[in-house]
């Protein structure tokens, strides 16, 4: 008698939901472990250590998210993609494990939760610091806690920091699994870095539509910060809402690469859409 | 029973090319990437932050140009690896190049004031650094390292773009100072060469994958 031959015991099954646990937190250990995700971190902790050691962490306001969305957001897009084209390269391995595509995806899009964790970190730290070395500028007007409504600072820096770090790694999960010829990660990156800056230059409120925007305006003179002020064109807490509807799109996009429920997923994306779109309307409003 | 020579099948004709074939891709979507943005501004200039994305898609391109999925079986190919290189680069170059200009015709039409020479200097330092890289890569047993020099090649280029107010000096080309920037590219230009020869010197010396 083999050891095949043996009746399972009772309670030993394995459900969907164990498996992509499972997997989720293999993919989280591999996302928070590639060179280029504690690249994106040490230039992020030297950033910050720059900033304490000037005591501004943040000295010209909401502007100070822009560092943080790029190297956490735009880098973790390129990791997540090659983390996702991973298993393609190793298709021979891939294909003979217990589990489908469709899970696999969907383990990859919760490792995008990592990046997004760090994300949380770096605006409580913000936070943290911008109390204890509030930022000043010679017009006494900074946006910031204190200047302007802490719905609109909270919500400039959920939707521009850690909603951009979730994003851009579940972009780059669905990248990688329609698009996973070579090059597509730079041009995924190029068009990710392109858009928010092209739309700078979209009249108000329309630049809202863009997935990542500039909430503040200044004024500067001789190259130095005299205001920064939150403009009152879109709403940062009802554009947050827009923000995570294209989250959760790019999570169907990429589970919808495999035939198993797609018709559940294609209304799913249907409602998530019609909610996106409610919400830039709140926040254009 | 026909007599004529035996035509070659299009897959064989065309495999030759297939080493450029990243190459005139990351062009063709910096020329219609730069043609929308040109269309979009309406007779405003392009951006200087835009022009150095513009830039990357031209230079990154010829980070594929080493890709060899057999290296296994061109290792033992009598020609030695620089020699080979060489060829596959020079082509990938040409093609390179050909897409610049049409990107400097664009500039020059609309954007007077983006300084060309220093631009051009930095795109081929750029390149040059992408070979050099994957030369490095491939040379630890990859053979496809395009992938990874082009996506890191991206993100340092962004990252100094955005990140510059951090950095003690001024890496990539601003308007207003286009010919100090030229002597500082064409050493790192000289530089990446250097390291591309020397890390395709040896023949048959590649690891094991």
């Amino acid at each position: 008698m083999t050891t095949l031959s043996l009746p399972r015991p009772a309670g030993a099954e394995v459900t969907p939901t164990q498996s992509v646990g499972a997997l989720a937190l293999a993919d989280a250990r591999r996302f928070a472990r590639h060179p280029l995700f504690l690249t994106s971190l040490a230039v992020v902790l030297v950033a910050q250590g720059v900033g304490i050691a000037r005591q501004h962490v943040v000295d010209v306001g909401v502007e100070a998210t822009v560092l943080p969305a790029f190297f956490i957001g735009v880098f973790g897009f390129v990791v997540a993609h090659r983390l996702t084209t991973s298993l393609r390269r190793t298709g021979d391995l891939a294909d003979t494990a217990p589990v489908g595509a469709q899970r696999r995806t969907m383990a990859l899009c919760l490792a995008c939760l990592v990046p997004m964790a760090l994300g949380i970190l770096v605006i409580l730290s913000m936070g943290i610091f911008g109390a204890v070395w509030p930022p000043t500028m010679p017009d006494r007007q900074v946006a910031w806690f204190g200047y302007e409504s802490n719905l609109d600072v909270w919500g400039v820096l959920v939707g521009d920091v850690v909603l951009a770090c979730l994003g851009g790694p579940l972009l780059g999960v669905a990248v990688a699994r329609w698009a996973p010829f070579r090059g597509s990660a730079l041009l995924g990156m190029v068009l990710l870095v392109t858009g928010p800056v092209m739309a700078q230059a979209v009249p108000a409120p329309w630049y809202a539509v863009s997935p990542w925007v500039i909430f503040n305006d200044e004024r500067v003179v001789g190259g130095k910060y005299q205001a920064s002020w939150i403009r009152d064109a879109v709403s940062p807490a009802w554009w947050c809402g827009y923000a995570a509807c294209l989250c959760a799109l790019a999570v169907v996009a990429a589970l919808m690469r495999e035939k198993a429920h797609r018709r559940q997923l294609a209304i799913a994306g249907g409602v998530i859409a019609a909610a996106a779109v409610g919400f830039l309307l709140l926040a254009t409003a | 029973m026909s007599t004529g020579a035996p035509t070659r099948p299009l897959t064989d004709r065309i495999a030759p090319l297939r080493p450029a074939v990243p190459v005139a891709a990351s062009a063709g979507a910096a020329i219609a990437l730069l043609t929308a943005i040109t269309l979009a501004r309406r007779g405003d200039e392009v951006p200087i932050f835009t022009t150095h994305l513009i830039v990357l898609l031209v230079a990154a391109g010829p980070a594929y140009l080493l890709d060899d999925r057999a290296a296994d079986v061109t290792v033992v190919a009598p020609r030695s690896l620089l020699r080979r290189r060489a060829v596959i680069v020079g082509k990938g170059l040409l093609l390179a190049a050909a897409g610049w200009g049409v990107v400097v015709l664009l500039l020059r039409w609309r954007s007077p004031s983006v300084p060309l020479g220093a631009l051009t200097w930095e795109t081929l330092g750029l390149i040059w650094m992408g070979l050099a890289a994957s030369a490095v890569v491939s040379r630890h047993g990859i053979s496809e390292p395009g992938n990874q020099v082009a996506s890191t090649l991206g993100l340092v280029v962004v990252g100094v773009l955005i990140g510059q107010h951090l950095l003690p000096v001024t890496v990539l080309v601003i308007t207003s100072d286009g010919p100090g920037r030229i002597g500082w590219w064409a050493t790192a230009t000289c530089s990446a060469i250097a390291i591309f020869v020397l890390a395709s010197r040896q023949r048959g010396h590649r690891h094991g994958r």
